[in-house]
């Protein structure tokens, strides 16, 4: 249904080029000309070419007719506007349009949609079933004692046979569609701004490990898709000056990232009702308690402005200076999940217990560059150079227990305060400077 | 800051500053290029050029620098119109356009970007920089491909539209690349690589091979900062960082390609044994542990290795 809606978007887009000439022209005859091409035809692929995800990782070939690339263009031959429409691999899964139009050295807007595909496996299978919101379960956990510490034949043919009963094909792959608008003025040659805005969506699901348990060999280990909802829109602004011995050039941007599945929860297919939710360590003394469900935290919410001034001027000798300045704040604010899924006997599945409630995390970097070069005499350049680099992290700092992988530490379900970790602002100054 | 240092300062400012007064306004000296060209004036009639070189203007007309000069004017080059700007003032060579029909081997007073009219990349890229010191281009003069001898001809290809943007020489824009780094070429044929060559990315969308203030012609302040452009996930910040993470992508990633998945330096518990290498834990894969190299190794448990945002993250297991 969606490549038949991006189908006729093209259609249309295509009609509007070729509608919009006449008006550029006017009445009068001659004013527009045009040219174009396009390459169609059909594809047939050999037998067994598409059984490694790999020959269709990042495109799209199938069976059928292909629209491989086509190309339209006009320009007002009084006034220097234009237009171009082009666009490649249409109505398949890693199709590109753009729409480009304008006048020549005055204004410019450029309107691209672009679909990449990762293709990270054909072959896929999983006993779990996605529910929606970052939810996996299984239709029936396989109940394996877990009591006893360690791999067994035992627990190995009770895996293997569940497997046998519940594997079905699953997807694993992710698809991008971005769209994208930039528009460019140029007042004078001397002055020019350009303002871009994209937007992009990214979906599909890849691979991850999900482990339960607090280490191994008592760590029960799956493999199953991480769902991929990302959507990430930039903003950009830049304004330029170009005298004639010196530039200036200004940018600002503006990145939003939303993830709309926040958290991973998987349902433990090991889980032995019978032999209950404890395990033992090797001595056997001291059990543990595990989750019946696990549950990570996926990628956060982030936005991250930065801005950036530069200057270049050309001086006696030959000789240039250029001086860049950029300062950039990345913030991250995401509610904070509970330190476990399950209780495990003392709360841990409260966001109580912890010492804030949301991650308050910051990082602001700043960059100067400064570059000094001459050309004396022929073939005999001379440089130098300084470069300042910090990455300063404000993110907060506090002591927080450590709950291993959804299972508790200790046969109270508790955690000792010598299993306390501090997050640490992890930062970074670098300087290089130097001649060459 | 004690006195001395102040003195210091206030002197190289004044020293500075006093440079930049005299700065240098950008002219081409077109003799210096061709001491034929002593005298030559410029024609500004581009239908002069045309009278002979018609078949080779044809393919140029398409250009967008035809078009600017045709329907702009480009009024910020001071001199010629047109061929005139990069080619000189052309009296002279008109002059002898006849003898050159007739004569093998005449030698045209103009200036050529042809081989064999042997300008260094500094005079052919000081023609181009008359426009295109700006943009992209500002830190070109002592950027690594100007010191290492490349010019704008060696990628560009002003003469006919051979790529949908940029004026490359070819129709693939890599290919530029190509030509002296054929290493990176073999690099994305590997079998993990991004998609350059199924042709949804090109290296200029992480480099400026203009001349940048990034380190390896990055076009950002760090290399990470390149790769959130497409990876904003990974972007955090975490309440449990990766020191090796934040510091930078390609400590583990090679961008450019690897036969390791995920474009890992190398195959994945050894990878991480780099750096952990410590008693109580694994040291060295073994069979009997979770971290051995199946699935993803010590990823398989370790899974939020660019960074955790849960409170039981410590060690990226959540």
């Amino acid at each position: 249904m969606y490549k038949i809606i991006c189908s006729f978007f093209v259609i249309l887009v295509f009609l509007l080029t070729v509608g919009l000439m006449p008006v550029m022209a006017g009445e009068e005859e001659g004013r527009i000309e045009t040219s174009g091409d396009i390459k169609v035809g059909a594809q047939q692929i050999g037998n067994n070419k598409t059984n490694s995800s790999k020959f269709n990782e990042y495109r799209d070939i199938k069976d059928g007719f292909y629209l491989y690339k086509f190309n339209l263009e006009g320009i007002d031959t009084q006034t220097g506007r234009y237009l171009e429409f082009r666009g490649k691999d249409l109505i398949r899964d890693d199709q590109n349009i753009i729409l480009r139009l304008g006048s020549y050295g005055t204004w410019g807007l450029e309107i691209e949609w672009d679909e990449t595909p990762h293709l990270l496996s054909n072959k896929a299978k999983t006993p779990y079933n996605y529910q929606g919101n970052g939810l996996y379960t299984v239709p029936a956990t396989a109940g394996v004692d877990m009591t006893t510490a360690g791999a067994s034949t035992t627990k190995d043919t009770t895996v293997s046979n569940y497997l046998n009963s519940y594997l079905h094909s699953t997807d694993l792959g992710t698809q991008r569609e971005k769209g994208r608008v930039a528009l460019t003025y140029t007042p004078s040659p001397q002055l020019k701004f350009k303002l871009e805005y994209s937007d992009e969506r990214k979906e599909g699901t890849q691979i991850t490990g999900t482990p339960i348990g607090d280490r191994p060999p008592r760590t029960m280990n799956t493999q199953i898709p991480e769902p991929v909802d990302y959507h990430t829109r930039d903003l950009r602004f830049d304004a330029e000056y170009a005298g004639e011995w010196y530039q200036v050039q200004f940018s600002y941007l503006l990145s939003d990232f939303e993830n709309d599945v926040t958290s991973l929860t998987w349902q433990s297919l090991f889980y032995n009702p019978t032999a209950g939710n404890y395990t033992t360590v090797e001595d056997g003394t001291t059990d543990r308690t595990y989750s019946t469900y696990g549950r990570i935290a996926l990628y956060p919410e982030n936005r991250y402005q930065n801005v950036a001034l530069s200057f270049g001027v050309n001086l006696p000798l030959d000789s240039r200076l250029t001086a860049t300045a950029s300062y950039g704040l990345m913030e991250q604010d995401e509610d904070l999940l509970p330190y476990s899924y399950s209780t495990l006997t003392t709360n841990w599945d409260s966001t109580s217990r912890l010492p804030r409630q949301k991650a308050d995390a910051e990082i602001e970097t700043t960059m100067f560059n400064v570059d000094y070069t001459i050309n004396p005499i022929d073939r005999l350049n001379l440089r130098a150079f300084y470069r300042y680099y910090n990455l300063d992290n404000n993110t907060k700092t506090d002591e927080w227990y450590y709950v291993t992988s959804d299972a508790s530490s200790n046969t109270a379900g508790g955690t000792a305060v010598n299993n306390q970790r501090k997050n640490l602002a992890y930062g970074y100054k670098k300087q290089n400077f130097g001649l060459d | 800051m004690n006195g001395r240092y102040w003195k210091l300062s206030c002197l190289i400012a004044i020293v500075f500053l006093s440079y930049l007064g005299v700065a240098d306004a950008k002219e081409v000296n077109w003799v210096a290029i061709n001491p034929a060209l002593k005298d030559a004036t410029f024609v500004k009639d581009r239908s002069e050029c045309i009278d002979c070189h018609e078949t080779y203007v044809m393919g140029y007309e398409r250009t967008r620098h035809a078009n600017l000069f045709k329907y702009r004017g480009l009024n910020r080059v001071k001199v010629g119109i047109d061929c005139e700007t990069c080619h000189g003032p052309s009296s002279k060579h008109l002059k002898e356009a006849e003898k050159l029909q007739t004569t093998p081997g005449a030698v045209a007073t103009t200036v050529s970007f042809k081989p064999k009219a042997g300008l260094t990349t500094t005079q052919k890229s000081s023609i181009c920089l008359q426009c295109h010191e700006n943009g992209l281009r500002m830190e070109w003069k002592g950027g690594l491909h100007q010191v290492s001898g490349v010019s704008c001809d060696s990628c560009h290809y002003v003469m006919e539209r051979r790529s949908d943007r940029a004026l490359a020489i070819n129709e693939d824009v890599k290919k530029a690349c190509y030509q002296c780094h054929p290493d990176k070429k073999g690099q994305t044929l590997k079998a993990s690589h991004m998609p350059l060559r199924e042709g949804k990315m090109e290296c200029s969308n992480c480099h400026n091979p203009h001349g940048s203030s990034g380190q390896k012609m990055l076009k950002t302040a760090s290399a990470n900062d390149t790769c959130y452009t497409c990876h904003a996930e990974k972007r955090g910040p975490f309440i449990w960082e990766h020191a090796v993470v934040r510091e930078n992508c390609s400590n583990c990633h090679d961008p450019h390609g690897s036969n390791n998945p995920g474009l890992l330096n190398a195959k994945g518990p050894f990878l991480c044994l780099n750096c952990h290498q410590y008693g109580g834990h694994v040291n060295m894969p073994r069979y009997n542990r979770s971290s051995n190299p199946y699935g993803q190794g010590c990823v398989n448990c370790h899974n939020r290795i660019h960074g955790s945002n849960h409170p039981s993250g410590a060690k990226f297991t959540r």
